[in-house]
This record gives C-alpha cells, sequence and structure tokens, in this order.
C-alpha cells in the first residue's frame, strides 16, 4: 500500500460570518480527499465560484489550518511535522495561484527571486541554481537571457504565468497545486499555460491538482475529476466517465450549462431541471444534508441526511442518496 | 438574415480613439467602422485590452478623460429622426439620446445598485426622472419587466444586498430596458456569474430581446457565448476590427488567422486531442506594430503585412475581413 502524499480525512474548515463573525459556516465541508499515488497523475478539482475549492487548495498547500479533521502529509499530520519535515513539504508541494502577478516580488528582479528559491530549497550553490534554472526556464519557454535584470512588471501576463511555473517546477516537487492558473489569461494564451502543465507531467513526473470552474479546460487536461459543491465533494472519478455519464444532479446541471459554440441557440433548449435560485447561499452552506436539496428534482426524505460517498462503477464514485442501495 | 442599409440602426464610420496618458497616446479604437442593424443580436469579440469595451463607452458617448474621441462619426437611426451621435454635447446626449434610445450596461453593473436603498426606489427614481407617470404605475411597469426577466414580486421590495449576483445583473438588465430602448449595449453581462446563472440570464435576456426586438451588442470574452448568444460577430484584434461575420459562417469558416487561433484554441467536452495556441502577447497599443498589428503573431505573415496595414475587404455580403491573405492581384 503506498502512502499518498496528501490526504485529507474528513477536513472542514469554518469562516465566520455576520457582524463579529458569530455565525459560521463551513467553507469546506468534511473532504476526505488522497492524492499522489505510484504514478503522476492530473487530477481537477471544478466547481463554482464559493464553491469552497480555493480554500481547499489552501488546507492542502498547508497555508490554512482546517477547523477540524486531518490533513495528512506522507501519512502524518501535516500541522505537526517537524522543521525538516516542513522543508520537505515544501519541495514536494508547489502552488501556481491564478494572479501571477501576487507571486512575484514586485521590488525583486525575478531572476534574483528564482536563484533564492533555488538556494534556499535545494541548498544548491550559485552556479548549480544557475543551471538548474536555465533548465527549468527552457522548459517553459523562456531564457535565462530574457529573464535577467527583469521585474515582474516587464513581464506580460503568460511569461509572468510561464515563469510562475518555473518558480514552482524549480524544486521538482511531486504535486502542483494550480488554482486557476489560466483565468486571468487571454483565450489564446490559456492553451499554452495548459500544455504546459500537461507536458510537466511528462517531464518531471509531477502530479498536478488543477483547479478550475471551467469544465471544458479540466476535460483537457486532467485525468481524473473531483466536482466540489457547497464545500463538499459530490462527484468524483475518472473525467471521461464523469462528463460521459454525470451522475450527480448538480455535475448534470454544470454540464448542461456550459455554453457551446457548435449547437448555436439550440444550446437554448437544452433545460435546466431546476427552479431559479431564490435562496441565500449561507442557509445552504450551513445544511446538515445534501446542500443540493433546495434545487434538486430528485430529493426524498433521506437527503436531509449527509449523502455518503458510493462507488457505482470502477473509479466512479458519487455523494448521492439516490445510488445508495 | 438580411442587411440591408435602411435597417442600420448605427452606422459607426472610421472612429478613432483613445486614452492619453502623459504624451503617451493608447490607440484603442482605430479606425473602427461597424454597421449595426435592427432587431439583430450582435457579438463584440476579443481579448482583454483589444479596446471592446472602449469602443463600446466610444458609441454611448461616455467619454470622460484619458478617453478622447480623435475622430469618426456615429448615426443613430430611430424611428422618426437620424440623430449624429458625435456631435451632440453630453447634455444633448442625456437628454435626448441616453435611456431614451440607447443603454449602456456597463461591466460589473451589478455593483451599481444602491445597496441602502430598495429595489423598487432605484426604478421610481429613473422613472421621476425621465417621464412623469404617477407611482402606481411605476409599481405595476416594475414588476411586469422584473416578471419577463424572470424575477419574483418579492424582490422588488428587497435591498440589493439580499439578492444574488445574478438577481442584481437583472435588475440592472431591466432598469436598461424601462424606456424600450433600441440599441443596448452590454458588456460582460455574465462574465461575474457562474456557468448556471449565465445560462439563465442568457436565456431571458434572449427571450426579452426576441419580445421587444431592440439591437444588442454584447461584449463578451468568452467565444463560446458568443457561439450559442449571437447573430453576428466582430472580432477585434489591439483596436482593430480584424473580422465580421454572422456567426454560423464566423466559427464553420474562421477567415483571419487570429479568429482561426481563437476557435481553435477552445478545448471542447470530450476531445483530448493537443491544441495550439498562439506565441507571443497582444502588442502594446502606445506602440502598435507597424502593418498589420497581428504580424508578430501570425503564422501566415508575409512581406507585406510588416510594411502596410490590411484594407478591409468584403469577401461576400456581410463577410468582411483585414488581412491580406484575402487581397486578390
Amino acid at each position: 500500500m503506498v502512502i499518498p502524499l496528501i490526504e485529507l480525512v474528513n477536513v472542514s474548515k469554518y469562516f465566520g460570518y455576520g457582524v463579529i463573525g458569530l455565525v459560521r459556516f463551513p467553507a469546506v465541508d468534511g473532504v476526505d480527499l488522497k492524492i499522489g499515488g505510484e504514478k503522476p497523475e492530473v487530477l481537477t478539482l471544478v466547481g463554482e465560484s464559493g464553491c469552497g475549492k480555493s480554500t481547499l487548495a489552501k488546507i492542502m498547500l498547508r497555508i490554512l489550518r482546517p477547523t477540524s479533521g486531518v490533513a495528512k502529509y506522507m501519512g502524518k499530520d501535516m500541522w505537526r511535522l517537524k522543521r525538516s519535515e516542513v522543508r520537505r513539504f515544501i519541495r514536494d508541494v508547489q502552488p501556481i495561484f491564478q494572479d501571477p502577478m501576487d507571486t512575484f516580488n514586485l521590488f525583486e528582479s525575478v531572476e534574483s527571486y528564482l536563484i533564492s528559491a533555488a538556494r534556499n530549497l535545494l541548498k544548491l550553490n550559485e552556479e548549480q541554481a544557475t543551471e538548474r534554472i536555465a533548465q527549468t526556464l527552457e522548459f517553459v519557454g523562456l531564457t535565462l537571457d530574457k529573464v535577467r535584470g527583469k521585474r515582474p512588471q516587464e513581464f506580460s501576463g503568460g511569461e509572468l504565468q510561464r515563469l510562475s511555473i518555473a518558480r514552482a517546477l524549480l524544486v521538482q516537487p511531486k504535486l502542483l497545486i494550480a488554482d486557476e492558473p489560466v483565468s486571468m489569461l487571454d483565450a489564446s494564451l490559456r492553451i499554452n499555460i495548459l500544455n504546459l502543465l500537461r507536458s510537466a507531467k511528462e517531464e518531471f513526473g509531477t502530479s498536478i491538482l488543477y483547479i478550475t470552474h471551467d469544465l471544458a479546460t479540466a476535460n483537457y487536461i486532467g485525468e481524473k475529476i473531483f466536482v466540489m459543491y457547497r464545500g463538499s465533494i459530490v462527484e468524483q472519478g475518472n473525467i471521461e466517465k464523469v462528463i460521459n455519464k454525470p451522475l450527480h444532479p448538480y455535475t448534470k446541471v454544470l454540464l448542461d450549462s456550459l455554453p457551446d459554440y457548435r449547437m448555436g441557440r439550440e444550446w437554448f433548449k437544452k433545460q435546466l431541471p431546476q427552479t431559479l435560485r431564490t435562496v441565500i447561499e449561507v442557509r445552504e452552506m450551513l445544511l446538515k444534508g445534501c446542500k443540493y436539496i433546495y434545487y434538486c428534482p430528485y430529493k426524498t426524505q433521506q437527503c436531509y441526511e449527509k449523502p455518503i460517498m458510493i462507488e457505482v462503477e470502477k473509479s466512479h464514485e458519487v455523494a448521492c442518496w439516490m445510488y445508495y442501495e | 438574415m438580411i442587411l440591408v442599409d435602411n435597417e442600420v440602426v448605427l452606422h459607426i464610420d472610421n472612429v478613432k480613439a483613445g486614452y492619453v496618458v502623459g504624451r503617451r497616446f493608447i490607440d484603442a479604437v482605430s479606425s473602427v467602422s461597424l454597421k449595426l442593424f435592427y432587431g439583430e443580436v450582435f457579438g463584440l469579440a476579443g481579448e482583454s485590452g483589444c479596446g471592446k469595451s472602449t469602443l463600446l463607452k466610444v458609441i454611448y458617448g461616455y467619454i470622460e478623460p484619458p478617453l478622447k474621441r480623435i475622430e469618426g462619426s456615429l448615426i443613430l437611426r430611430t424611428k422618426n429622426e437620424r440623430l449624429s451621435l458625435h456631435e451632440l454635447s453630453d447634455d444633448e446626449l442625456k437628454r435626448r439620446v441616453w435611456w431614451r434610445y440607447m443603454t449602456w450596461i456597463p461591466q460589473g453593473a451589478m455593483s451599481v445598485l444602491n445597496p441602502t436603498i430598495r429595489v423598487r426606489d432605484h426604478f421610481i427614481e429613473m422613472f421621476k426622472l425621465y417621464s412623469n407617470i404617477d407611482k402606481r404605475e411605476v409599481y405595476r411597469l416594475t414588476t411586469e419587466y422584473l416578471e419577463a426577466l424572470g424575477l419574483s414580486k418579492e424582490v422588488i421590495d428587497a435591498y440589493p444586498i439580499q439578492l444574488s449576483g445574478g438577481m442584481r445583473q437583472r435588475i440592472v438588465i431591466a432598469l436598461a430596458l424601462l424606456f424600450n430602448p433600441i440599441l443596448v449595449l452590454a458588456d460582460e453581462p455574465t462574465s461575474a456569474l457562474d456557468v448556471v446563472t449565465q445560462k439563465i440570464l442568457l436565456e431571458q435576456l434572449l427571450k426579452v430581446q426576441k419580445e421587444r426586438g431592440f439591437t444588442l451588442v454584447l461584449v463578451s470574452h468568452d467565444m463560446d457565448v458568443h457561439g450559442v448568444f449571437t447573430d453576428r460577430i466582430g472580432v477585434m484584434y489591439a483596436g482593430k476590427i480584424v473580422e465580421v461575420g454572422s456567426t454560423d459562417k464566423m466559427f464553420a469558416e474562421p477567415l483571419h488567422p487570429y479568429t482561426k487561433a481563437l476557435i481553435g484554441s477552445l478545448p471542447r467536452l470530450g476531445d483530448k486531442s493537443i491544441r495550439k495556441g498562439l506565441s507571443g502577447a497582444p502588442p502594446d497599443l502606445a506602440d502598435p506594430p507597424p502593418g498589420c498589428r497581428f504580424h508578430p503573431r501570425c503564422p501566415y505573415a508575409m512581406d507585406i503585412c510588416r510594411r502596410e496595414e490590411p484594407p478591409i475587404i468584403e469577401i461576400e455580403k456581410g463577410r468582411i475581413v483585414g488581412c491580406w491573405l484575402y487581397v486578390k492581384g
């Protein structure tokens, strides 16, 4: 049995809401997740804005401490690691954020930033560090000469996102957590970054967790998908199976509402099974049972209890009482 | 669709506008000519910073420094008059054109509502400013308009903060349609919403558009939204319109290399084949490249593209493209 790189066991994160934070609602609610087995793979986490996918990413990056549940790294609680283990954790798990401008310090040249990252984390001397950086930059399609002496604001958005991928790959991590890495970029540049992530897996053997609201790009690079709704994972498994045969009512709605130019006006004929969303979201967040209950056309009395993850077919699981026998 | 000249609602001719920042001039709308027809949904596509929002502002006449219009004419044809928008002063625009004939839904419009007054008071205020019907009638009309957009009666008495983003966006749209304008300019109306809400909003917007028959200009960076929602598309690149055509034809057979790349790079559900994007980045509009503005990124760039700007040519009725590849002789 391989110990997963990152494992979340019933992890929840509560945030305060209201005037003095008296109402506490879960942004992440009882999530179980395993990442990183024997082979590197590209995983995708898909959900609408506000569903808690970024919070989940921050928990996995050891930026946020879960309110309850355990986040494990190599089988150990992430927040009870020794200093040396924390160091190894940072080398193994690297982030790429949505806005590349946030990744770099505006007052420091990108080159010195990369060098200090390589030296601090990998304990290389200056020469080795430069070599490593040159290699990584070549992989993302840039050269050291192009980068030398420049500050972040002198690069375009696409270049900067390449640089932040290079920065993350510098330490050759086992897992890259990319939170909406292309949503700030223009359509014509997006696909290049996605191709880059795809080849990072081949080149460095890095697993990638790609977090997005866009199912089409998720399908493009992903092998496995997690669909998140209001803080819980509602469906997971092989991406082709989930997209071709969605099980959870929410996944179906999500797929049906994705615009596709190939359909033209015909797209509007696809009816969504739900009525309008008039419920205030926090109320949904506080639900104990299935959070989709207000919209679900198939709801039963059982749905007021929290649904458990059921394996319907091989590598295709869903958290819905409909499939419970 | 018939594209007849007497059906033109707005004729944009050779409009040039940009931002004056210090000594630099950012050429955001560079010699744009376009005709908009009655009752159509026209999509304006392009990447961020290509000037599509600026073009909308110029059409609407909302020109505040550093934005400046250099030249060009805008002629709006209503049922009984022809208005030269470029000659009207701000005051005249406000009195004669805005809200009555033309409305603009700016980007992030859902945050324009005042959170401390009820939704119905927004409507009452609008009616007070632009017409003189009594309060009860206002209430009736407001209900009617909101219901047309799929909002329930309770919404009228709610405060904007109690409503979700999609609902607020619909209220803003209802406000924009209050006086039956003939031209509605919508700047990224759904970009802040998630896909499910987006679908509902687009559905209702299209229904209202068909019922009332106004011309809708939709600015969006999402090609899929254009594909399902619009009748015609104009693609902008670096301040210029590079291609205009009907939506079906544009997607079936894009002509300009930029449009080709834009459509070709879209990932599809259920298709994992490798797609290629464009190299490089859009040019700095303060210092655009000579010749065709797309040539540094164009895979088909020829010698002439680096020297001379391509003419806008009409390939067939209603299908125009600005590219040297299609210039014969």
